[in-house]
């Protein structure tokens, strides 16, 4: 198995965001992560890339454990994230955050003798934003962008550096209703052609009947169900907590 | 455009004409540009800080460390080459804010700047209370070779002494630039803006901070060094107290962190400002400082360096 998740708790306070959580992965599948707001989806993520510290469980990446990992180490094993909420850097342009990621991504961060903003580096940051259609943006301030761009700005940066899986948290939130689908299909294949596995979290059922392959339902820090969309999304207690409130 | 090639070309410029000053200003102007020079390595060190967001209340302790080391070298080893003294307080500065380091990189705002005070305060501390080190009298050195060349009964500010506080400052500032363009140091900017994310790009946050905070304090020390050699006289008072450290923050902030030129113009501006203001205004010049710092704030926002900031196409 790629990923390995075994009885992960998780409380704050008397909340308990994971409880005894069991889940795996496989190379190539594209899991769909659903479930109501507080159910648990981000923890779920922030456990995994060693964000938050589980407070019991283990962990495992391709049968290693990655349990007590720190962000930096588990980035370098080949687990990447976006952010439900895009982490970028704000007051710098869209290609200084692209030629800073791949500087690292490429084992540069420490090289003083090596200019990073040059003209081949900003090349290849902007053959990089017309993959995704951004590149009207190239000279722009990430402050500058609209949600939506930025949000898919966040999902590149992922990218970068071909991790083994990615997680998404609502890479579609903030982007209006009609673009959502243009993006996820840009932000999807180009995963794919990569042979990245894909975790996404995400709200509109739609998209995820049209993405996932696999649907894993949360609710109240625990998993709700696991399997094939078109069972999952029917099974009944996920549409009376989830897919019912999530069209209220 | 090569904007490599302008900037060093700038660079070039900028210490060909402070040189060339040499012939064209009274002494006493030429004085204050070489301690505006010593002081502006360490404004300069404060600009790395600034670049990832940090300040250092406490930078008075290097400017202290460096000038100590140059007095002790000279009045206990009997070493009188400039060229060893500024080795020697180079290290020493390298030294201890590589093993200080260890511990100020895990803290950041306010507690990065005021861990920085502590330390400096200690520093001043220990000075105080050594007999053998002057206490509260500091010490002082008589004549330096430079490159064993000596005038002898010569003022401290010759054309040699003059000639090596600036073309050292201009080698420093371009390492500093080499440090800014380089892929090292385009980290700093990242962790500045965003430190979660760096953390996920795989960036050794604190690894990074540590090395800006080493070649920061080196360059304090340097700029230490350099002034002990020119006023040939230090005093715990001068140095690591805190109303020094204090000083470097506020023409840092005045400077901005933009370019590697803001820093000595920043020192250079202030430390005219300041002898014209204590000459003409004995009593309000402080005011008038404040008042600077206000206007400059207001109306340069990014610095003193953002007057030659290139504009964004
Ligand atoms: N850092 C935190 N401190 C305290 N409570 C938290 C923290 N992070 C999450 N929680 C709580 O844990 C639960 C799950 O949150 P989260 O994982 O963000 O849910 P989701 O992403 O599914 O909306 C919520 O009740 C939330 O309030
Ligand atoms: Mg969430």
């Amino acid at each position: 198995m790629l990923l390995d998740v075994k009885r992960l708790c998780k409380k704050f306070g008397s909340v308990s965001a994971a409880k005894d959580i069991d889940f795996s992965m496989a190379k190539n599948e594209v899991i769909g992560v659903i479930g109501s707001n507080g159910a648990g989806k981000t923890t779920f993520c922030n456990m995994i890339t060693g964000y938050t510290k589980a407070d019991s469980g283990q962990i495992f990446f391709n049968g290693k454990e990655i349990t007590n990992l720190n962000v930096q180490e588990i980035k370098n094993i080949g687990i990447h994230r976006s952010f439900q909420i895009p982490q970028v850097f704000e007051n710098l342009g869209v290609l200084e955050n692209l030629i800073i990621t791949d500087l690292v991504s490429n084992n540069n961060q420490n090289s003083f003798l090596e200019d990073a903003y040059t003209e081949k580096n900003f090349i290849k940051a902007i053959n990089l934003l017309k993959k995704f259609s951004l590149e009207s943006f190239k000279d722009k301030l990430v402050k500058e962008l609209p949600q939506g761009a930025r949000k898919v700005l966040d999902i590149i940066i992922a990218i970068i550096g071909k991790p083994e899986i990615i997680l998404l948290d609502e890479p579609t939130s903030g982007i209006s209703t009609n673009e959502k689908i243009v993006v996820m299909e840009t932000i999807i294949k180009a995963i794919k052609k990569l042979n990245i596995a894909v975790i996404f979290i995400e709200h509109d059922m739609e998209i995820v009947e049209k993405f996932a392959n696999r649907v894993v339902a949360f609710y109240n820090g625990q998993i709700l169900g696991d399997g094939r969309p078109e069972e999952i999304l029917k099974q009944k207690d996920v549409v009376k907590y989830i897919v019912g409130s999530s069209h209220a | 455009m090569n904007l490599k090639y302008n900037e060093n070309l700038l660079l070039l410029l900028f210490i060909f004409f402070f040189v060339v000053s040499w012939f064209l200003l009274p002494d006493y102007a030429l004085n204050t540009v070489c301690l505006s020079f010593c002081n502006g390595l360490v404004i300069l060190g404060l600009l790395l800080l600034m670049r990832l967001g940090l300040v250092s209340f406490g930078h008075g302790m290097y400017y202290c460390l460096g000038g100590y080391a140059v007095a002790m070298s000279y009045n206990f080893l009997n070493i009188k080459e400039a060229l060893f003294l500024i080795l020697i307080s180079i290290t020493v500065g390298f030294l201890i804010s590589f093993a200080l380091g260890f511990f100020v990189r895990r803290f950041r705002g306010i507690f990065f700047a005021m861990l920085n005070l502590a330390l400096s305060m200690i520093l001043f501390g220990i000075i105080v209370k050594s007999i053998s080190l002057g206490s509260t009298d500091g010490f002082g050195i008589k004549e330096v070779y430079y490159f064993g060349q000596i005038i002898e009964g010569e003022k401290r500010l010759n054309i040699y002494s003059y000639s090596f506080i600036i073309i050292l400052s201009g080698i420093m500032m371009s390492f500093v630039m080499k440090y800014l363009k380089s892929s090292s140091g385009k980290m700093l900017d990242a962790i500045k803006e965003n430190e979660i994310r760096s953390a996920y790009l795989g960036i050794a946050v604190n690894r990074h901070i540590h090395k800006a905070y080493i070649f920061s304090g080196t360059l304090a020390a340097l700029g230490g060094g350099l002034m002990v050699l020119l006023v040939g006289h230090i005093t715990p008072e001068d140095t690591a107290y805190w109303t020094k450290s204090g000083e470097f923050v506020f023409v840092a902030i005045l400077s901005g962190s933009l370019n590697v030129f803001a820093p000595l113009f920043g020192a250079l501006f202030f430390e005219f400002i300041r002898s014209y203001a204590l000459f003409y205004f004995p009593n309000t010049w402080q005011m008038i400082i404040g008042i600077i710092l206000i206007i400059g704030i207001i109306y340069l926002p990014e610095g003193i360096g953002s007057i030659f900031k290139k504009r964004r196409n």
